[in-house]
């Protein structure tokens, strides 16, 4: 999910970028510093999480998370990707720094949209929770595959193969993904229920 | 109680880790006027037909393209026209997802073994000690061949564990440095929601 540097054109760079930029502000500004550890934690979360690789299907690709992190954090969840992102870029060279823009929105767009759109109602039972969670992971994944094919398609043609290799690569880790979220949700909602509740 | 249990959650994580990544590894060495590509992703799984550009490092000019094969390796012989004007080779692989990564291979690598091909016919009886120097020469490269390999993958970075908790670290203590500027100063005190 980490495009490399040197593929993209300037145009899809600076696209990225702005959208970047306008997300991680709206993000901030958003943000409830007084749950700023929580924030930071799921930071962390996601940035470990890009560690683990699902070793199904013909690529290689790994978990994100950011269904669970859009859940919690809601437009929070951008300025936790972006900076977990960019230590990935320093410490692992991951992506690069020229891609950060692109690459964020890939991730973290979705997870954003996703988390808004799937968030538990106060009082939803335990099987609409676990639907939102599984739901939330399954397209916040979903959705990252298609703006990344979108992304390389913009740059270079040949989209229909690309993007036929993209999804079906991240089919097993969407499920993966929709599955880890749901039991996260419901665990948080047993444990911890006013978490949930941050993303208003 | 939140803290207590996202870092649960966070040790989680790592159990099942073994720093897999999706970015892909290069690595070429030479042997004889053979260079090999081997390019896999972390976990030493192998690129699967990924394409192989050998570039001219200073004028960008590409030299030749090739495939990877199944175990994603890419053998080529040096180009006549790279050894002529001693230029160092940039060999940049890339995948079908966007993923991109690239080797330098050096001129002073693969000229400084150039020589050795040459080594045939001898026979026991006269050796004289230059072409004992190439046969000896012909032999360490040989032996040396696995050990530059193992050199040129040892080059590539893994995120290893240090790392790992060196990005947790810095979250933490990027939240801790954010929680601190909102309440050090007085006319912004922190307000209830």
């Amino acid at each position: 999910m980490h495009i490399s540097e040197g593929i993209l054109t300037a145009p899809v760079l600076a696209g990225g970028a702005v959208l970047t930029t306008i997300g991680t502000a709206i993000g901030l500004k958003k943000l409830d510093y007084d749950h700023i550890m929580t924030v930071s934690l799921l930071s962390a979360t996601f940035f470990v999480a890009s560690l683990i690789h699902v070793p199904i299907g013909p690529g290689s690709v790994h978990l994100l998370l950011g269904g669970l992190l859009g859940l919690i954090l809601g437009w929070g969840a951008f300025p936790a990707i972006v900076v977990a992102l960019t230590l990935q870029t320093i410490f692992f060279q991951y992506g690069g720094m020229v891609v950060l823009g692109v690459n964020g929105f890939i991730i973290a767009g979705p997870a954003v949209l996703c988390g808004l759109l799937f968030r538990p109602l106060p009082g939803s039972n335990k099987k609409k929770l676990m639907a939102a969670g599984f739901l939330a992971g399954f397209c916040s994944m979903f959705l990252s595959a298609i703006l990344m094919a979108g992304a390389l398609y913009f740059s270079d043609s040949g989209f229909l193969r690309v993007a036929g290799l993209v999804l079906a690569s991240h089919i097993p880790v969407m499920l993966i993904e929709g599955l880890i979220t749901m039991f996260v949700v419901s665990f948080l909602a047993r444990v911890q229920p006013e978490i949930l509740s941050l993303n208003r | 109680m939140i803290i207590r249990s996202l870092l649960l959650l966070a040790c989680l994580f790592f159990i099942p880790m073994q720093a897999q990544a999706h970015k892909i590894h290069v690595f070429a060495w030479v042997s004889g006027d053979t260079v090999t590509v081997e390019s896999s992703f972390s976990g030493n799984k192998p690129l699967l037909h990924g394409k192989i550009t050998v570039k001219d490092n200073t004028s960008g000019n590409v030299l030749l393209q090739g495939d990877g094969d199944d175990q994603g390796l890419f053998k080529f012989t040096v180009p006549s026209i790279a050894r002529d004007n001693k230029t160092d080779l940039l060999i940049v692989v890339s995948g079908s997802e966007g993923h991109q990564s690239e080797w330098l291979l050096p001129a002073t690598e693969y000229l400084s073994i150039e020589n050795n091909i040459h080594t045939t016919d001898h026979s026991a009886s006269n050796i004289n000690s230059k072409e004992l120097q190439e046969i000896i020469r012909t032999i360490i490269v040989e032996e040396l061949e696995p050990i530059k390999r193992s050199l040129a993958e040892s080059k590539q970075q893994k995120p290893g564990f240090s790392d790992i908790m060196g990005g947790i670290g810095y979250l933490i203590g990027l939240a801790g440095l954010v929680a601190w500027l909102r309440n050090r100063n007085p006319k912004n005190p922190k307000t209830d929601d």
